[in-house]
C-alpha cells in the first residue's frame, strides 16, 4: 500500500473491503453480539405477547439502530468525517444502553453470566482501543485528516523525576489491585457494586496520581500556606472521619 | 515547607490507595459498612491530595 496515495483515490471495492475488515466494526460487532444479541432474543420472545409499542419493541428497535449507528460511524470514519465519533461511539453506545435498559430481564444482576460479562468487557475494551488504532495500521494517510496538525512536533520542556514515575506507578498498581479484589466478590449485587466501585476508584486514582506526578513540576506553585488553606476543608473531614473510625474500633474492643 | 506539602500530598495519595484496597477487601468479606467507610475516607484523601497540589489559577 502506498501511504502517499490520497485516500480519496481508493477504489470503491477497496473502500468496501476496508470498511468490512475495519477493527472498529469487527470489535463493535463482537461486543454487540456478546452483550446485546441475547437481550434482543429476550425482547423478540416477549414481543410475541406484547404490542409493538412496548418496552420489548423499544429494546429491539434501539438494538437494531445501534448496529446502523456503528456501521454509519465506521463508514464516516473512513471518510474522515467530523461526525464519525458522534455516531460510531456515542450513538452506538447510547442506543445499546437504551436497548439494555428497556429489557430489564436481560440485565438482571442475578442472571448475569460471569463468562459472558468478562467476554463483553473485553469486547468493549477492544472496541475502545480500535478507535485509537494508529492510522498506519488502518492503511490511512494521517495527513489526509483535515484536523491533522502538520507543524513540527513539540519539544518536551523537561523530564519527569523518578519520584513522579513512582507516584504514577503506585496509582496504576493500586488500580490493578482494586480490580483483583473486585473480581473476588462473588455474590450478585455486591459483586456488581464492587466492580463499579473499583472502576470509579481506579479512574480517580490514576487521574490523581498522574496529576500529582506531573503537577509537582508546576512552574508557579502557590505558597504552601495557600495550598494548605485550599485543602483545609477536606483535610478536616479526613481527620474527623479517621477519628470516628479510630473511636469506633476502640469501642468495639 | 513546599516540599513537606508535596510529601503530604503524596502521602495522602498512598493512604487513599490503601483505603480503597482495604475497602474492596472488606467488600469481599461482606463487611459492607467498613467497605463504605474506607471508600469514603479514600475519596476524601484523594480530594485533599489534589487540593494540596492545584496551582493558583485552577
Amino acid at each position: 500500500v502506498n501511504l502517499n496515495e490520497p485516500s480519496a483515490s481508493v477504489p470503491r471495492s477497496g473502500l468496501v473491503l476496508a470498511v468490512v475488515t475495519n477493527p472498529i466494526l469487527l470489535t463493535g460487532l463482537y461486543a454487540w453480539g456478546v452483550c446485546v444479541a441475547p437481550a434482543l432474543g429476550v425482547a423478540l420472545l416477549q414481543l410475541r405477547e406484547a404490542p409493538l409499542l412496548s418496552r420489548p419493541g423499544l429494546s429491539l428497535l434501539a438494538g437494531l439502530l445501534s448496529l446502523v449507528a456503528l456501521a454509519v460511524g465506521v463508514f464516516l470514519e473512513r471518510l474522515r468525517s467530523y461526525f464519525a465519533p458522534f455516531l460510531g461511539i456515542w450513538g452506538f453506545l447510547g442506543l445499546l444502553m437504551v436497548c439494555l435498559l428497556a429489557s430489564p430481564s436481560a440485565i438482571d444482576v442475578g442472571k448475569v453470566d460471569p463468562l459472558r460479562g468478562a467476554l463483553g468487557s473485553g469486547g468493549f475494551a477492544l472496541f475502545a482501543l480500535a478507535w485509537g488504532v494508529p492510522d498506519v495500521l488502518r492503511r490511512l494517510v494521517p495527513e489526509d485528516d483535515p484536523r491533522a496538525d502538520t507543524s513540527a512536533p513539540l519539544e518536551a520542556r523537561g523530564h519527569l523525576s523518578s519520584v513522579a514515575l513512582l507516584v504514577a506507578a503506585v496509582g496504576v498498581v493500586s488500580t490493578m489491585g482494586l480490580f483483583v479484589y473486585a473480581w473476588r466478590v462473588v455474590d450478585g449485587p455486591r459483586a456488581l457494586f464492587g466492580r463499579a466501585l473499583a472502576g470509579l476508584a481506579g479512574v480517580a486514582l490514576i487521574s490523581v496520581s498522574a496529576e500529582i506526578a506531573t503537577g509537582r513540576r508546576d512552574y508557579s506553585p502557590p505558597s504552601p500556606g495557600h495550598r494548605l488553606r485550599r485543602a483545609s476543608t477536606t483535610l478536616f473531614l479526613v481527620v474527623v472521619l479517621a477519628g470516628v473510625g479510630v473511636a469506633h474500633t476502640l469501642l468495639q474492643r | 515547607v513546599a516540599r513537606v506539602v508535596d510529601g503530604l500530598s503524596i502521602l495522602l495519595l498512598l493512604l487513599a490507595c490503601a483505603a480503597f484496597l482495604y475497602g474492596l477487601r472488606s467488600l469481599t468479606e461482606r463487611e459492607d459498612l467498613r467497605a463504605l467507610y474506607n471508600l469514603a475516607i479514600g475519596a476524601l484523601m484523594l480530594k485533599s491530595a489534589v487540593d494540596l497540589l492545584r496551582s493558583r489559577g485552577s
